[in-house]
């Protein structure tokens, strides 16, 4: 099992508030896949808004590994000039 | 790939060696945006609205299109529908329909300023006399400036389908408001009431401009069969190529854009403005379409920095240490939403550690041009009240304020703004650096103030491609999809020739259009060292590594036998040892191998570090004028490791002169018909040569693992200090808080008058 | 309307061209002439980009109009290197980063060469004062004002050798 953490605003957009989420995904992808059943439309704003770190250090590549226990983050993308 | 944590010596890193685009700058042979001729083009013009807030009515073009020499005309009616689409693009998504609107409005015009319809003619005179002969009938529209009005309740809404995103519960009420984004931690209400001491006050900045000297130009060819060409300074090729592709529905292959030199962008060219109205003219006419912008046009019809309200309370325990944040802000992003809230968010999360915060900002719209990003967008409105804060707090505690931020800052391990904890990050190092700076601790003359204030900007990674190809003489070609904007040429020489071990000048740096390369994100986002400075060392460790082999063939031995160094390949072992072949030896035997040796990389990282800074400003404030006048200035930033000196110091200096002028001068005025009154260099006055001292720099170098050589991104951080520094002088200087910036001479000596 | 024939010399080179009455000196050089190295970057007089010499007098090229020219000898930022010989000012630039994006940089070189013409050893604040006229974004002035003063440092230093060995 991840754990999924989502943050503001996500949490409050799709999960009515709730931050930790336990999904059993080998991969970001399948974590995505599960939380978006959940919450439709999840993955469209995660590929679209969202920064992912894995246990505390940013990833780009969905088909990163997950292991039991790690934490994957979600967290607004932010904007640079 | 670590960067080691005590150095080696490097050979080439770390030096200022001349760029390699340096001759053709200054001999005025580099071709920059307005320089650029295609043979047969025609020329463009744009016609404006005069109003800031407006139906439009009807557009009557006949009387323009039977001008002699006028070849085609457009509308909002020639661009292709848009649906409401998010791209992505830099490191936020934009919206597709509101760029589309932001170069032709459709149906309203949001400012003075905004584009109506244009037109290509045989030449430029022609092209704006049609452009005068164009009827528009609109129908005025009450317009809103400012973000208090803005949110007031009925206010003038710009966007009747515009419900503010991220309240709970959802509004059922179209507002300008398009956004909230909230961080919090905590209780903050409950730490302030606690609070021994608390400091509180509501800041304002006005919109100001990035001020590029070079206007934007572009030159379009759009054939009937559907492909296209642009020649176009900007940020960056290949986002240009894409968001202008998807305004008019081409596919992204069939439009090649040709980068040109850039005269400055700092954020403000890294969208479209000209680009689909030249190629929309372009195919009608069948013609190359030039559209070149005059200053009042850059200043009215292309993106400022937003201006901000900000509410701030900061408390302490007796000792100093923060306890409670409650930051509140208002962001005036222009005509369409998108102003840079969630950094301005992060900025207040930062730099130190308070457990107890809520912060949270607003995306407000209102009648001005659409702002764009700045240096560090949405960071320097907030710092600016953030850190003034903290020096009220230093006053009142009777505490040192490099001290005070000390006590505070954050450090490696601790939670960064959005959770993760923080890398290799060197704040503290800046403040210590600061405090033994000679600066810190001089004499200060008659009516003069010290000030200093600190960073936090996040930076950025993302994608990059460089390629690395070796001639048939050993010289090195690197190749990369970042226009240069200030020395990025020199930096990655720099990093190809160390990981070679060969001469700077044996390596040569291009910037390739969109069709000769693989993608890379805009210039921007301090991320193109990092990002595509990475690719570049990847590339070249691969073309190294080939010659570790080749060489080994050639020597007859295993590579472990081989080793590189002096670009050479020296014999370790067998009939051959303590002989060596050169690069260039190596790369002549291409035809006996699989070909000649070239690497090209894309990559993705994300494992950037944020950026810190600290500056002290000193200023003199004249008590009979008002006039404010920087006396001395030194800016300390950590740069991981700084690649090429000058260009790293440079981007100090050049952040905190842009800051000194947001703090000192720089403003948007609009008259009572939301028209701005200043667009202009004379009216709008950025800092010149007479208003400065020399800005010492500090570099301190803490540098990012997971970088080759430890960089960590340097533009944008230096201009998130300033407007604090040089406010914080003047408190020092005349006792006065001034909350409000321009710290113009009228508010200055009206607020000394105050005071008497 | 009908096109002023203006007779002028540019970069010491015997020139005509064709112009409006209305035209400026800064779109002749630029468009009709091909010499794009001076820049506009206001159109009024502001930024300094445009900076040409006209009868050795500095002027921002395009507040002067092109049938001013008649007679006149212009040198604009393509006649300063002698050849390929790069001018001292030009080679203290690039040794000292003094330039960014490198907009600005040819209206900064025309000014700081007349600067050191008429003033061989200007001061830091005679520097500053004489080139306020040119708006630099990127750099925020330093190292554009050290690449001066060491320009003239050495111009002065080569005078000095000059004379001694004479
Ligand atoms: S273009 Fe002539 S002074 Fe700016
Ligand atoms: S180097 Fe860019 S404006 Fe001066």
């Amino acid at each position: 099992m991840a754990k999924a953490v989502i943050t503001a605003p996500f949490s409050a957009e799709f999960f009515g508030g709730r931050e930790d989420h336990l999904v059993d995904a080998p991969t970001i992808f399948a974590l995505i896949r599960g939380l978006d059943l959940a919450a439709p439309g999840f993955a469209q704003a995660a590929e679209e808004r969202a920064a992912i770190a894995v246990n505390g250090v940013a990833v780009a590549d969905w088909t990163t590994r997950l292991e039991s226990g790690d934490e994957v983050l979600f967290v607004q993308r932010i904007a640079g000039g | 790939m670590n960067a080691p944590v005590t150095p080696k010596a490097f050979k080439v890193v770390g030096t200022r060696p001349v760029r390699p685009d340096g001759v053709d700058k200054v001999t005025g042979k580099a071709i920059y945006g307005p320089d650029f001729v295609a043979p047969g083009m025609i020329h463009g013009a744009i016609l404006r609205s005069p109003h800031a807030h407006a139906k439009i009515l009807s557009i009557n073009t006949k009387k323009a299109e039977a001008l002699a020499g006028v070849k085609a005309v457009i509308t909002s009616a020639d661009f292709p529908g848009q649906e409401s689409k998010v791209l992505a693009g830099g490191e936020t998504s934009s919206n597709q329909r509101d760029i589309a609107q932001i170069c032709m409005a459709d149906g309203k015009v949001l400012y003075a300023g905004h584009a109506v319809a244009a037109v290509a003619a045989t030449s430029e005179a022609i092209a704006r006399a049609a452009v005068a002969l164009i009827e528009v009938t609109y129908e005025v529209l009450p317009h809103v400036i400012e973000v208090e009005e803005a949110i007031a309740p009925g206010a003038p809404l710009l966007h009747a389908d515009m419900y503010t995103k991220g309240v709970e519960p959802a509004s059922d009420q179209p507002s300008n408001a398009a956004m909230c984004f909230t961080l919090a931690r905590g209780d903050a209400d409950a730490a302030l009431a606690r609070a021994a001491i608390t400091v509180t006050g509501r800041y304002k900045t006005p919109p100001v401009h990035q001020g590029y000297i070079e206007p934007h130009a572009c030159v379009a060819s759009w054939n009937a069969d559907g492909q296209g060409q642009m020649w176009v300074s900007s940020q960056g090729a290949f986002d240009i190529r894409n968001t202008t592709a998807a305004v008019l529905h081409m596919p992204i292959a069939d439009l090649r854009v040709m980068p040109l030199e850039i005269g400055g962008g700092f954020g403000g060219k890294t969208t479209i403005y000209l680009e689909p109205v030249a190629m929309l003219l372009s195919r009608k006419a069948g013609r190359p379409v030039r559209i070149a912008m005059n200053r009042q046009e850059v200043f009215c019809g292309t993106g400022p920095a937003p201006g901000s309200v900000a509410d701030v309370t900061l408390g302490s325990d007796a000792d100093g240490n923060f306890v409670g944040l409650k930051v509140e802000f208002w962001s005036q992003a222009g005509a369409f939403p998108g102003s840079g809230v969630h950094s301005g968010v992060m900025t207040a999360l930062g730099a130190y550690t308070v457990a107890n915060a809520h912060v949270r900002g607003w995306d407000v719209v209102s009648n001005i041009p659409a702002t764009k990003a700045y240096r560090a967008p949405g960071a320097p409105q907030i710092a600016f009240a953030l850190e003034s804060a903290i020096d009220d707090l230093a006053v009142k505690l009777g505490m040192d304020a490099i001290d005070l931020r000390l006590k505070n800052a954050v450090r490696p391990g601790d939670p960064g703004p959005m959770r993760l904890p923080h890398g290799a990050i060197g704040y503290v190092e800046c403040l210590e650096a600061a405090k033994a700076h000679p600066h810190w601790s001089a004499p200060l003359g008659a009516n003069q103030g010290r000030g200093v204030a600190g960073a936090f900007w996040g930076n950025y990674g993302g994608p990059s491609t460089a390629a690395v190809s070796l001639s048939s003489d050993g010289s090195v070609q690197v190749t990369t999809g970042n226009p240069d904007i200030g020395g990025s040429r020199a930096s990655m020489a720099i990093m190809a020739a160390e990981t070679l071990d060969v001469p700077y000048e044996s390596v040569r740096v291009a910037i390739a259009d969109t069709a000769s390369i693989g993608y890379s994100m805009l210039t921007g986002g301090s991320r193109v060292t990092f990002a595509t400075g990475k690719a570049v060392v990847e590339a070249a460790q691969n073309v190294r590594e080939t010659l570790v082999s080749r060489a080994a063939s050639l020597f007859g031995v295993d590579t472990a036998e081989v080793e590189w160094h002096g670009g050479a390949a020296h014999c370790l072992s067998g009939e051959r040892k303590g002989e060596s072949l050169s690069i260039g030896a190596i790369a002549a035997k291409a035809g006996q191998f699989s070909g000649t040796i070239t690497s090209e990389v894309s990559i993705n990282p994300l494992d950037y570090l944020p950026g810190f800074a600290v500056h002290i400003c000193d200023s003199e404030v004249d008590p009979e004028t008002g006039h404010v006048r920087i006396v001395r200035y030194t800016a300390v930033q950590d740069v991981g490791r700084a690649i090429h000196l000058d260009y790293v110091e440079g981007q100090l200096q050049g952040g905190a002169v842009q800051g000194i002028g947001w703090a000192l001068n720089e403003a948007y005025v609009f008259d009572a018909e939301g028209r701005m009154e200043n667009p202009g260099f004379l009216d709008y006055r950025m800092p010149v040569a007479s208003d400065l001292p020399m800005i010492d720099t500090v570099l301190v170098e803490v540098p990012n693992p997971a970088h080759p050589y430890g960089v960590k991104g340097v533009g944008e951080a230096p201009i998130v200090p300033p407007l604090a520094a040089v406010a914080n002088s003047v408190r020092h200087a005349t006792g006065i808080r001034m909350r409000e910036l321009p710290l113009s001479p009228d508010k200055v000596y009206a607020a000394l008058r105050a005071a008497d | 309307m009908s096109k002023i024939a203006v007779t002028t010399s540019i970069n010491g080179d015997p020139a005509e061209f064709l112009c409006d009455a209305g035209e400026t000196l800064l779109d002749a050089l630029r468009v009709t002439m091909g010499l794009t190295g001076a820049k506009e970057g206001c159109g009024s007089g502001d930024c300094g980009a445009c900076t040409v010499m006209m009868d050795g007098e500095m002027v921002c090229s395009c507040l002067v109009l092109a049938p001013e020219a008649e007679g006149k000898s212009i040198a604009t930022i393509e006649g300063v290197a002698e050849g390929s010989v790069l001018h001292p000012v030009q080679r203290k630039f690039l040794e000292h980063g003094a330039l960014q994006c490198g907009f600005c940089t040819p209206g900064f070189i025309v000014a700081a060469k007349a600067l050191i013409e008429k003033n061989p050893d200007p001061s830091e604040s005679e520097i500053r004062y004489w080139l306020a006229g040119n708006l630099c974004r990127c750099t925020g002035y330093d190292k554009i004002v050290r690449a001066v003063a060491d320009a003239a440092a050495e111009m002065r230093q080569d005078q000095n050798s000059q004379r001694t060995a004479a």
